[in-house]
């Protein structure tokens, strides 16, 4: 059978669909068969790809403020020339000892390609596609935001670093280049951390009117909570944005009474608060970072929140298994209705049954060498004598019977 | 690429190449105060969540191909004949973090673009943005090649003291959770860091 691949578009004008072209011998006729790749099935799925027109990209942000390139060239070409001749630099260079002043690199690549890598990161955070929809904005202005450790140590934010909800328990201390008249706007919000509604996110911080450089002047909208992702739930994102005002705001209509204590009223749209104030502030500057459970937030959830600690575990996608039948053949009945049954319900039994044998303040007691080659009495039936050797080995079901060093090998 | 998360609904399970957005169950029911009333069924929307506690699937099922494409991060090296290109991409293509010899800042300290110095450099620097970023562990195919070039070992030593290690873990899959598997993971959440908090950077 002769199978060739063509991919030309169908009659209509419609996107190119990959068709595979079969001859067969027995029916003699050719025979078109719709083979769409792994590609174009994601693009049938996702719904952005009808309306393109609507799902189009926006840049939200502030115009790029670059000299012209032949300025820049001429002195860059210049300073070049001069490093080609430096005979020290050559000398250290091929000796291997220049090492460059990292945080010189740093502070050259803010002004530089900086806010583009930046762009790019937060979009494959997902940043710009929870906070603004499909609008994205090119950072310009770079956040130097770091929370007290200790004394002598910092817990800096940068994009997407980990830092613990105990380090973030305080407000940060915030630094960035501005005029000493330009008003600007802090959000510090967490997309994930919704724990009423998944589609919205969670307000941390609402600064406003901010004159300067400097946090402590601004207007204090919405007060400072630490993170507190709940255990179960992984890493959640706390993102910092900062608006450039165009004119003084009146943020009476997002202010919350301090302290704002309750989940309902932390409960944010960066999308619905930027359409209503587009034309007052443009985004000018982001940073974030990721947070996740700690032991300190079971008394943060207890004390400060007034409310039960939620804990939460993954939902594993569950294997398939088939449709209960009331006659299994050649299945062993035990371990046949044991897959049918709730897990949790098994795993709650065997826990018991570890239990009855457990010291509450002694050591574990050592199993039996050899588990596998203890005999087993022979009035016992088959079933369970196999569901005794599954147990004293520790197998399947019964791994929770033993813990650590106590498992038998 | 397409974006992550967004396009695979709840219940609808696609095999190697989207990260699942996770849905969890809550363990307690009663509502008690005004904030006891949390979403019993909470996602959390961080398409990076997923490869953080290391449930995102690796593409799989490209074992005839020369090179793996079974990671999350992948570390990459480009040396052109003008320049030097370290970046790390993940798996749908996009490149995360870079670094190269073409960037005015990089380029303005050193006498050559395209010798060991320079590869080194460029090695030392995007480490600390990979960290910056909150990458910590990338897979490389630059191994086989450390042997042979010393440049590759120069930009692989200056990741490793930069704080990236070059090996990714194993993802946990399903089955190796259930009731009936011989190995069972610790899973990430489960496992207490007592007393150990992230290291914290000095201050500048």
């Amino acid at each position: 059978m002769w199978a060739a691949k063509h991919s030309f578009s169908l009659l209509g004008g419609t996107k190119p669909v990959s068709l595979q072209v079969t001859r067969s011998k027995w029916w003699k006729k050719i025979i078109h068969n719709v083979y769409p790749t792994l590609q174009e099935r994601f693009e049938e799925l996702d719904h952005k790809q009808k309306d393109p027109e609507l799902y189009a990209p926006v840049n939200i942000g502030l115009p790029k403020r670059r000299p012209p390139r032949r300025e820049l060239l001429e002195s860059r070409l210049q300073h070049l020339k001069e490093l080609r001749k430096n005979k020290t630099l050559e000398k250290e260079a091929w000796k291997g000892n220049l090492k460059l002043d990292l945080d010189q690199v740093q502070a050259d690549w803010e002004t530089g390609t900086g806010p583009h890598q930046l762009r790019v990161l937060a979009q494959h955070y997902g940043i710009f596609d929870h906070l603004f929809g499909n609008a994205y904005f090119v950072p310009r202005i770079f956040l130097n935001i770091s929370y007290d450790y200790d004394e002598d140590t910092v817990s800096p934010v940068y994009r997407g670093n980990t830092i613990k909800p105990k380090e973030a328990a305080s407000t940060p201390d915030i630094q960035f280049h501005s005029d000493p008249d330009s008003l600007w706007t802090l959000i510090l919000t967490n997309p994930d951390g919704n724990l009423l509604d998944n589609d919205h996110e969670c307000l941390h911080w609402f600064v406003g009117n901010i004159v300067g450089g400097d946090t402590s002047s601004g207007e204090v909208v919405c007060d400072y909570l630490q993170p507190f992702p709940p255990r179960g739930t992984g890493y959640h994102r706390m993102v910092f944005v900062l608006y450039k005002q165009h004119q003084r705001i009146d943020f009476s209509k997002y202010r919350r009474e301090q302290p704002c204590l309750s989940l309902k009223d932390r409960s944010f749209s960066t999308l619905d608060m930027y359409q209503e104030q587009q034309d007052f502030m443009t985004p000018a500057g982001i940073a974030w970072y990721q947070a996740d459970w700690d032991p300190s937030l079971t008394d943060f959830f207890h004390n400060t929140l007034k409310m039960r600690e939620p804990v939460y575990e993954y939902d594993f996608p569950k294997p398939y298994l088939a449709e209960q039948k009331y006659f299994p053949l050649k299945r062993q009945f035990n371990t046949y209705m044991d897959l049918h049954r709730d897990p949790k319900q098994i795993n709650k039994e065997i826990l018991l049954e570890r239990l009855k044998k457990l010291h509450p303040f002694g050591p574990e007691q050592p199993h039996l060498p050899f588990p596998a080659a203890q005999p087993i009495h022979h009035d016992l039936s088959s079933w369970e004598r196999r569901d005794l050797k599954r147990k004293r080995i520790g197998e399947g079901k019964y791994y929770e019977l033993f813990r650590g060093s106590n498992r038998p090998v | 690429m397409l974006p992550l998360g967004s396009v695979c609904p709840l219940g609808v399970r696609l095999l190697g190449v989207c990260s699942r957005v996770p849905v969890v169950t809550c363990v307690r029911g009663i509502t008690y105060g005004e904030n006891d009333a949390v979403n019993p069924n909470f996602v959390n929307r961080n398409p990076r969540n997923m490869e953080m506690l290391r449930l995102a699937r690796k593409p799989e099922g490209w074992n005839l191909e020369a090179s793996s494409r079974t990671y999350w991060y992948k570390l990459v090296l480009e040396k052109s004949n003008r320049h030097s290109t370290g970046w790390v991409e993940h798996h749908t293509g996009t490149p995360v973090v870079s670094a190269s010899t073409r960037e005015w800042a990089i380029k303005q300290h050193l006498y050559s673009t395209t010798d060991t110095n320079a590869v080194y450099n460029i090695g030392c620097i995007l480490a600390r943005r990979c960290l910056e970023s909150g990458i910590s562990e990338v897979y490389t195919e630059l191994d086989q090649y450390a042997e042979s070039s010393g440049k590759i070992q120069k930009f692989l030593s200056a990741m490793k003291e930069g704080g990236v290690e070059l090996k990714e873990p194993r993802f946990i899959h399903e089955l190796s959770v259930g009731m009936f598997s011989r190995r069972r993971p610790a899973l990430p959440w489960q496992v207490q860091e007592e007393g150990v908090s992230s290291p914290p950077s000095p201050i500048s």
